[in-house]
């Protein structure tokens, strides 16, 4: 149907590279703005202003993907393959820590523990190893989900005939299990390592200094250092995150459901206390934290149960903005990049353009792509100038750095929507309009507006570009509670991290646990830093 | 069961099909090499070849879902495609129907038929016909995945026609249906189509469909029309040794001729010309009798109830034999062979 280009399809191509045009200026703009000055990067880059907080980040990063890897890995076989007792239960509250903005877990890891914690006997996670274990607890989950996919169709067979000639379960995992799930933890693991590359809001509540933290309080002082740093990271982030994507395998899938399982013996009750000390750390004690801080606050302050209800309402505008930009930006995104969708569904050099640049820039930490944006910003013509720090501009950036779970979610449904479909209505006298309103349209509905989803959960959990972008006084979720960790208010930030967990936990169980139409983990809310 | 009734009017100008110099390719591939064809008013072109020959993209190039490299495709005096005219599929009045009926899966029975009309006013006793043409009355409100494969395949047939194409093109439209089925849905669309009287393209692999459904039958084989004529004419009097094969089944012989008379392995054959020299000569399995005793000997004998078919070894070569009757001989049995007589084909060895 190439040769039927007519007025609407002029005009979905052009919708097509607008949206291209939108993903590459953020990075062309960060790139320029680092290398304007020639020698200026590369001396930034090689002082230590730059190599102390850059290594700093790979090391939290390394630390908390091999971490995540290791646990990850265990807590699916566990699940899939072990007769841990409370098996179920364990498999429903693992990954529960994803819905945890990391900002927000990290917040109540470190004053949960310590003196004037909750719980003083234990000491405070602080640093470099709060920071690992934070972004390693609240992340781990990535590597648990695809392990787990992997683990439940591969062929019971190989196993079953690994066993039958003798072989241990050690054995067996390193022969049989290991060479199934190897791209699945790879993959896993590796999004991790992008997640906590990304992290700013985790590693600055666990005061520890990596290079977003460093963009983030230079970027008005020292504009050049910011950019470098940022450019560094931007090209360490897209080429883990090609990594990733050449690592993906496709097996054999196996329908039959034999199950095999491996007696645990002596090592069970380590095994059952290794997973309650990860569910209760990751999940259990930060719920709690959140809750005993809100009840404590409102007992202080003296109003007991009205006081609670008192903190509540003040919730409600945050709430509303939170849901507001989260919203619009879900629609616009969704809406928007459905020409560039469909391009990349078809693999046109167009789409598969676009779908690489909108991938590039979702590698790009939330900081840098805000970063990147105020830089461009500032320096366009007034017309575009006097978006600075408004609504509109909030919510571009929010498209250009999620709008890759909408390019996705919409080229793979269309991918897979059988042609004789659009075909067919061709020759009952559609014309290309006419096919996509009646025909394309209402097939890829529901994987359109999955990928909305998923954007509006992103923005849910943002917090760096908004901090950066927000309009004066547009108070999310986000910023209430890092603005409330930082001056010490524990009760504020307390209800609202509750609030913003059970949100992000709701939007999380149904649009990326329970959907069929998301197919991969790989797209899932990963920037909440 | 379809055809009574009600009858969905195509249009009174019928319209015939002309394809001049049709070509086209897929990158280096070619599929379709310089075709030209020519479907008369109201008749049906069985399109008959084995898979990867090109016939599906013939059709859609007939549909307009591809756009072919050179040649002409005209409707009637409506030139679609050639002398610099390209004519979208939508704008074509061409219907198709595919292989697994294609029904909009979101839509209902009603809507799917009336997917065509353009929300014309007479829309829904036009839907109202088209069903009862395929004999569905009621099935308006059902949604595609509650309908058996005939009938998904009969809203399909009724969806296609209820806009009153000029020419209808259907792709294999029984190769998913079970073997019962598909022989009671296509008697039916064969009958629908004769009584629409609408010019049609059916593509097939199926030798046994194309010469039910075609009052002619194009044979395609790698992208170029080996020979078009009636399914008599092509079992009787085939174009090579490939399109003999290809539409039933055929033992070729390698003989010497002298003045139209083969000397084969079962015994001299009378050619249907005075040629001379090495030829392959064509004798259908149905056109062999045998006498008990002699040199060849039954390897396997199939009983297909109404007729009976014989494996045979003669000197080390597989002679096929039919007979319209039970099993007279048992496997290790000898007999000699000898034809019944009749037009007998030969090609020179080259071809």
């Amino acid at each position: 149907m190439a040769q039927t280009s007519g007025r609407f399809n002029r005009l979905a191509r052009f919708g097509a590279v607008a949206m291209v045009l939108a993903f590459v200026i953020p990075l062309a703009g960060l790139a320029w703005g680092a290398l304007r000055v020639p020698g200026e990067a590369a001396g930034v880059a090689f002082s230590s202003t730059a190599l102390v907080p850059f290594s700093r980040s790979l090391a939290v990063a390394l630390t908390a993907s091999s971490l995540a890897a290791i646990l990850g890995t265990a807590s699916a076989w566990l699940i899939s393959r072990s007769d841990i007792p409370g098996r179920r239960l364990i498999a429903v509250l693992v990954n529960l820590p994803l819905v945890i903005p990391s900002f927000v877990g990290a917040f109540a890891l470190r004053f949960a523990f310590g003196q004037g914690g909750l719980i003083p006997a234990i000491p405070r996670f602080d640093g470099f190893v709060g920071a690992a274990i934070a972004l390693t607890l609240f992340s781990f989950p990535y590597v648990t989900l695809p392990v787990l996919a992997r683990l439940s169709v591969a062929p019971p067979a190989i196993e079953e005939s690994a066993r039958m000639l003798g072989s241990g379960p050690v054995t067996i995992f390193k022969d049989a299990v290991w060479p199934q799930i190897r791209p699945a933890v790879w993959s896993g693991s590796m999004l991790v390592f992008l997640y906590s590359l990304s992290d700013f809001g985790a590693v600055s509540i666990m005061r520890y200094d990596t290079v977003t933290r460093v963009i983030f309080s230079s970027r008005l002082s020292s504009p050049s250092t910011a950019l470098t740093l940022g450019l560094l990271l931007a090209v360490t982030a897209i080429v883990a995150d090609s990594l990733t994507r050449r690592r993906t395998a496709r097996y054999r899938k196996s329908s039959a459901d034999a199950v095999v399982t491996y007696p645990l013996l002596v090592w069970r009750w380590p095994a059952v206390a290794a997973m309650w000390l990860v569910i209760g750390l990751g999940l259990i004690a930060p719920l709690l934290a959140f809750g005993a801080w809100w009840i404590r606050g409102a007992g202080a302050s003296g109003d007991g149960l009205a006081g609670m209800v008192q903190g509540l309402g003040d919730l409600v505008s945050p709430l509303l903005n939170t849901a507001m930009a989260g919203g619009v930006s879900a629609v616009v995104a969704a809406a928007l990049l459905i020409p560039l969708g469909r391009e990349a569904g078809r693999g046109t050099l167009l789409g598969k353009l676009g779908s690489r640049a909108a991938a590039a820039t979702y590698a790009l930490p939330g900081i840098l792509a805000a970063l990147a944006v105020v830089f461009v910003v500032v320096r366009a013509p007034g017309p575009i100038f006097v978006f600075y720090q408004t609504f509109p501009l909030l919510v571009a950036v929010y498209v250009v750095n999620f709008g890759a779970y909408s390019v996705r979610t919409t080229a793979d449904a269309v991918a897979s929507m059988p042609a004789v479909y659009p075909e067919m209505a061709s020759t009952l006298g559609a014309g290309p309009a006419k096919r996509f309103f009646t025909i394309e349209l209402p097939l890829l509905g529901p994987a359109i507006a999955a990928g909305g989803g998923l954007v509006l959960l992103s923005v849910l959990k943002e917090l760096p570009a908004t901090l950066l972008l927000a309009p004066i006084g547009f108070d999310t979720l986000a910023t209430r509670i890092w603005d409330a960790t930082g001056e010490g208010f524990l009760a504020d930030a307390g209800l609202a991290s509750l609030v913003l967990v059970v949100l992000s936990g709701v939007l999380t169980w149904s649009l990326v646990l329970r959907n069929p139409t998301i197919r991969t983990v790989r797209i899932s809310a990963r920037k909440d830093s | 069961m379809m055809g009574n009734g009600t009858m969905v009017s195509v249009s009174n100008r019928l319209s015939a099909l002309e394809i001049t110099g049709l070509s086209h390719r897929y990158g280096e591939t070619v599929a379709v090499s310089d075709v030209s064809l020519r479907v008369e008013p109201g008749m049906t072109m069985a399109l008959l070849g084995p898979s990867g020959c090109g016939k599906t993209t013939l059709l859609r190039l007939i549909a307009g879902l591809e756009s072919p490299e050179s040649g002409s495709i005209a409707v009637g005096d409506r030139m679609m495609v050639g002398e610099g005219a390209f004519v979208a599929a939508e704008n074509r009045r061409i219907g198709m129907v595919f292989q697994d009926g294609g029904l909009f899966p979101h839509l209902n029975v009603a809507r799917n038929i009336a997917y065509g009309l353009n929300g014309r006013a007479d829309s829904e006793a036009k839907v109202r016909q088209a069903l009862a043409m395929v004999d569905l009355e009621g099935f308006e409100d059902r949604m595609p995945d509650t309908l058996s494969g005939g009938q998904a395949q009969r809203v399909a047939i009724a969806r296609s026609l209820s806009p009153e194409p000029d020419i209808l093109l259907l792709d294999e439209p029984f190769a998913s249906l079970d073997s019962d089925l598909r022989a009671r849905v296509r008697g039916e669309v064969v009958a629908l189509l004769a009584d629409l009287g609408i010019t049609s393209v059916f593509v097939t692999h199926d030798r046994e469909e194309a010469f039910v459904v075609g009052d002619e039958v194009a044979v395609m084989r790698s992208g170029v029309i080996e020979q078009v004529g009636t399914p008599a004419d092509l079992y009787a009097d085939p174009s090579s040794v490939w399109v003999a094969a290809f539409v039933g089944d055929v033992n070729v012989f390698e003989a010497d001729v002298v003045d139209g008379l083969a000397s084969t392995l079962i015994g001299p054959v009378v050619l249907d010309r005075a040629v001379s020299g090495r030829h392959r000569v064509l004798v259908r399995p149905e056109d062999v009798v045998f006498e008990e005793g002699g040199r060849a000997v039954v390897r396997q004998v199939e009983f297909y109830g109404h007729d009976t078919s014989y494996t045979l070894d003669v000197d080390g070569t597989t002679v096929r034999v039919r007979a319209m009757a039970s099993p007279t001989q048992r496997a290790g049995d000898r007999v000699s062979l000898s034809h019944r007589g009749g037009q007998v084909k030969a090609f020179p060895e080259d071809r």
